[in-house]
């Protein structure tokens, strides 16, 4: 907890919702950004899954922290009282899978219906190594984003690629964040449960370590 | 038949509990007498011509996901890399969508997986390196003859039994189903841990954020394989369906002293991933989610399990969705039910069963005017509080509603029985007059942590209309000085001065010492509601 003491100014807490259909790279963005890894086989996510993430930026500390949601229809209409509360939105697509960027109006609309103006949304399109798959140009999202007036990025959890400027570009725009430089040297701590069913207790959840971004 | 059923569970279950698991010889011939009634290993399952129409009618994207998932099912066992379990696995999946005519949801393939682990052993014996998909229409051949098909009769029927819930082919009632597990749950919560209730609620933490993986896989993603099969040998033993919601709540209990240090921003994530690990511990745990089970009022527990399990009352409530208050709740017969349980039934936890006290929480005029003989009252006016006009202790004109200065004296006043009886709160019944004195009596002792209280529903009112069964005479139902006509008439003196309280006067324009600061009680039972009406 030392490292928590040192701060002065208060924790803004935002929520991050991740939606899109299933199998586009949610778990996978999230957990390169929270762990820098990536693995070939996360299994599926049954209703949600939490994480959180304290950023300790030039002159405050923001706590993000991350709804990743299940994709299926199944349960789909379990996932507006997630999107409740909601200061940012990210809606993943998957660039090799048409139907998955076809599914992104509906998102778009899910979110409006819940929360109106009062949510920054963006839109990613996710899996970009894959470049002899790729099903969306990169043009075609940027004119999904422009036609909404969301934010637009392409990522690709495998590679590493773009996920820290993602996190980034939206912890820029977060609502009271405006007059704060965006943030170039932060420092992040991840705040980390015991994630891994495998060992023995959640006693550790107050751990804290230094993340390698 | 019954009696042999009888006499194997209650062998079986002193051999579960003697080891803390069933041995993995003996497991699949177990399994196999409890859900199927076949005193035999489970013999081979060849579902050719099925899975071929199976397979053909099911949509590709459902197959694709169907494969997508057993391809990432259980990372960390080698048995799930093997490519012809992955095989089997997807055919099983299809195969049982296609009986049951349901759409495959996320979780189900978690369900499967303790089951084909079942048949580890015989699997790997098997030369099927040929095994592989070729085409989403396409059964391969030695897939069907794979002793892994001996698990599917039993995951079938570990499913049809123990969560039908899951199986409607509609998924606007499996979502509603899914509600109304949460609904109950809450309402266990609150009777059983109020304490982790509250903690929850304030950081807004509701039970369709951390519970949907625990009802959806039935524990099945949540815990090591090897856990999975001890929690699932007491499911099964035991015969027990509810054990799933009970076992949640004790989770829940387990870990509270977790939920009460973590920052409250981590309660969802702290929430999620809350588990138990070794065979002991988890025959621990669902051990003592039975003895919840048995101190949970029976009627309660017979309304949930009609919520969850009697599919006929699906569609009848599938249209209103209505919000469980939660607060437990119990009709008469249910109370009665409760005050005259023993614990020398049969069911040996039970013995645990706290005494069962009621208490009118209604003004000393109304109890005057008839109340139960076994009821004892809380004495309102014998309380400190600000002076009135009215010259009067505890005037019902003056308070209207009961102030925390109040409520902290009737708290004192329960302290001596915090967690050691069943209480049973009572009031009037007439809905204006329960907002005074019943409702924000019951939160504030479940907000002081008062585990086991309940209230009866409807009050008063309701008792005075039940009609005794004929034949007998419950007891505790023997009034002392009724006189209905002046209840009646103090009832509506009361509704009154509520009513032109509420009206007359402004939130500026009351004067002080009304001690009109128990709000933030109502403003509670408000913002409960509309967590539980979300979505």
């Amino acid at each position: 907890m030392s490292s928590q003491s040192k701060s002065i100014t208060p924790l803004s807490k935002y929520k991050l919702v991740f939606l899109g259909d299933q199998a586009v790279g949610k778990t996978s963005i999230i957990t390169r950004f929270m762990y820098d890894k990536f693995d070939n086989n996360y299994q599926a996510t049954i209703g949600i899954d939490f994480l959180s993430k304290t950023m300790y930026l030039e002159d405050r500390t923001v706590r993000l922290q991350l709804w990743d949601t299940a994709g299926q229809e199944r349960f789909r209409s379990l996932i507006p009282s997630y999107i409740r509360d909601s200061s940012v939105a990210v809606i993943v697509y998957d660039v090799t899978n048409r139907a998955s960027f076809l599914s992104v109006n509906r998102w778009l609309e899910e979110v409006k219906n819940e929360r109106g103006e009062d949510v920054i949304l963006v839109l990613v399109g996710n899996k970009t190594d894959q470049t002899e798959r790729r099903q969306v140009s990169t043009e075609e999202g940027e004119a999904k984003a422009k036609e909404y007036g969301i934010m637009f990025m392409e990522t690709s959890a495998k590679a590493g690629f773009n996920v820290k400027a993602l996190f980034r570009k939206i912890a820029s725009v977060l609502p009271g964040m405006e007059n704060v430089p965006e943030p170039t040297n932060m420092q992040m701590v991840d705040i980390k449960l015991n994630s891994n069913t495998e060992t023995t207790t959640t006693s550790e959840s107050n751990q804290t370590q230094r993340c390698r971004c | 038949m019954r009696s042999k059923q009888d006499k194997a569970e209650s062998y079986w279950y002193k051999c579960l509990f003697s080891e803390f698991q069933l041995a993995s010889n003996i497991r699949p011939r177990v399994w196999n007498f409890f859900l199927l009634g076949k005193d035999e290993t489970p013999t081979l399952f060849s579902p050719v011509r099925q899975l071929e129409t199976a397979l053909n009618s099911l949509s590709i994207p459902v197959k694709e996901q169907i494969w997508l998932d057993v391809s990432r099912l259980r990372p960390n066992l080698s048995m799930f890399q093997r490519n012809q379990v992955r095989v089997v696995a997807y055919c099983m999946l299809c195969l049982f969508c296609y009986q049951r005519e349901i759409s495959y949801f996320q979780g189900l393939h978690e369900i499967l997986a303790p089951f084909l682990f079942l048949f580890q052993a015989a699997s790997e014996d098997e030369d099927t390196s040929t095994i592989h998909l070729k085409g989403w229409n396409e059964v391969p051949p030695l897939a069907i003859f794979s002793p892994l098909w001996k698990s599917y009769p039993l995951f079938c029927a570990f499913l049809e039994r123990f969560a039908p819930f899951l199986l409607d082919p509609s998924e606007q009632v499996l979502v509603l189903l899914l509600r109304r597990a949460f609904c109950y749950f809450q309402t266990l919560l609150v009777y059983h841990s109020p304490r982790v209730f509250w903690t929850l609620t304030e950081a807004q933490v509701t039970p369709d954020m951390y519970c949907v993986s625990w009802f959806v896989t039935l524990f099945a993603g949540n815990l090591n394989m090897e856990d999975v099969l001890v929690l699932y040998d007491c499911f099964i033993v035991s015969g027990n369906e509810m054990s799933i919601f009970y076992f949640a709540l004790e989770l829940m209990s387990r870990h509270e002293s977790i939920l009460f240090q973590v920052n409250q921003a981590m309660l969802p994530e702290t929430c999620m991933h809350i588990t138990v690990h070794g065979n002991y511990q988890v025959c621990e745990t669902w051990l003592a989610a039975r003895t919840k089970q048995s101190i949970t009022p029976q009627g309660f527990h017979r309304r949930f399990y009609r919520a969850m399990y009697e599919t006929k009352e699906y569609s009848i409530e599938s249209t209103s969705d209505q919000p469980i208050d939660s607060l437990m709740h119990l009709s008469v017969e249910e109370w009665i039910e409760e005050c005259n349980r023993t614990p020398q039934s049969a069911d040996s936890s039970s013995s645990t069963l706290l005494p069962f006290f009621l208490w009118d929480c209604r003004s000393k005029e109304e109890y005057d005017a008839g109340h139960l003989a076994i009821a004892a009252r809380v004495p309102w006016e014998t309380f400190q509080t600000n002076p009135c006009p009215h010259d009067s202790m505890y005037c019902p004109y003056c308070h209207p509603y009961p102030s925390n200065q109040v409520l902290n004296q009737a708290i004192a006043l329960f302290e001596p029985l915090r967690n050691i009886v069943r209480i049973c709160l009572i009031g009037s019944g007439d809905e204006i007059l329960d907002q005074m004195d019943v409702y924000p009596l019951a939160l504030a002792l479940t907000r002081s942590h008062f585990r086991y209280v309940c209230i009866l529903s409807g009050g008063i009112h309701s008792i005075l209309e039940y009609k005794k069964p004929q034949g007998t005479i419950p007891h505790g139902l023997d009034w002392v000085d009724l006189d209905r006509a002046k209840q009646k008439w103090i009832e509506e003196e009361r509704r009154k001065a509520r009513m032109t309280e509420s009206s007359s006067s402004s939130s500026e324009a009351r004067p002080s010492f009304f001690g009109w600061n128990s709000q933030p009680i109502l403003d509670l039972r408000l913002s409960l509601n509309r967590i539980f009406k979300k979505g």
